[in-house]
């Protein structure tokens, strides 16, 4: 499956001839994409046989090549229904810390979705409540076209 | 969202206390610690977790991958 996403919030799958768009949304915005943010598979089959409802927490997510790990606020996690499964520790430019992580399941607007270790991170009065990180890009041949201002996933 | 801190708290100590002896038995592979006892080692952290909780239930566990190389992340908000 092949994507295309800009800086504006995402609704559509882009289309290369949208004048409304611009190099500077992504630029200023970033990659943006909509995510569906899932308890794992196990986690679902317990929430079913106990007739209680798992319809995900649907939100934004910043493509972020400078991270190693996906994370998501604690708003996020705690309404998906994660499970705590340890810590990760990041050094960053903010310096060393040990973030929670759980696990989840993401589903993309494209329609693939996969199982990964979600960290959570504080993304106060930003736009999205989650960052995509190298773990889930791994899985990607992604192409960033800064000219067009338009970044093509390849999944 | 299950969290038990006392517990986990045990189970990440004993991987810090452990790393190295643990690295040299399963290194890159992703381990599964309970009670303060590794439970199984997983080419994969999903598999790694969804044994974790299909085996374990509501129990406290952490998932680690034995790996030599930190994460690394920039963060940095204009």
């Amino acid at each position: 499956m092949i994507w295309r996403v800009t800086g504006l919030p995402p609704t559509s799958p882009v289309d290369k001839d949208d004048l409304s768009r611009s190099p500077i949304h992504l630029v200023n915005g970033g990659p943006l994409i909509s995510v569906l943010i899932m308890p794992p598979k196990p986690i679902q089959a317990i929430l079913t046989h106990k007739g209680r409802p798992h319809p995900g927490v649907p939100t934004i997510a910043l493509i972020d090549t400078g991270a190693s790990l996906t994370g998501a606020t604690p708003s996020v996690i705690q309404r998906a229904n994660l499970r705590f499964t340890g810590f990760s520790p990041l050094q960053s430019a903010l310096g060393s810390q040990e973030r929670r992580v759980y696990f989840g399941e993401i589903h993309f607007p494209w329609g693939a979705h996969m199982a990964a270790p979600i960290a959570e991170c504080e993304l106060d009065g930003l736009p999205f409540e989650c960052i995509i990180g190298r773990d889930t890009m791994k899985n990607w041949v992604m192409i960033y076209d800064g000219i067009a201002g338009i970044v093509t996933i390849t999944d | 969202m299950v969290e038990n801190k006392p517990q986990t708290d045990r189970n990440y100590q004993y991987l810090k206390d452990h790393w190295d002896e643990l690295f040299q038995k399963w290194p890159q592979k992703f381990i599964i610690i309970s009670d303060q006892k590794v439970i199984g080692f997983y080419d994969s952290y999903e598999a790694a977790a969804t044994k974790a909780i299909t085996e374990l239930g509501d129990e406290e566990f952490i998932i680690q991958q034995l790996t030599d190389v930190k994460p690394l992340n920039f963060i940095f908000v204009a």
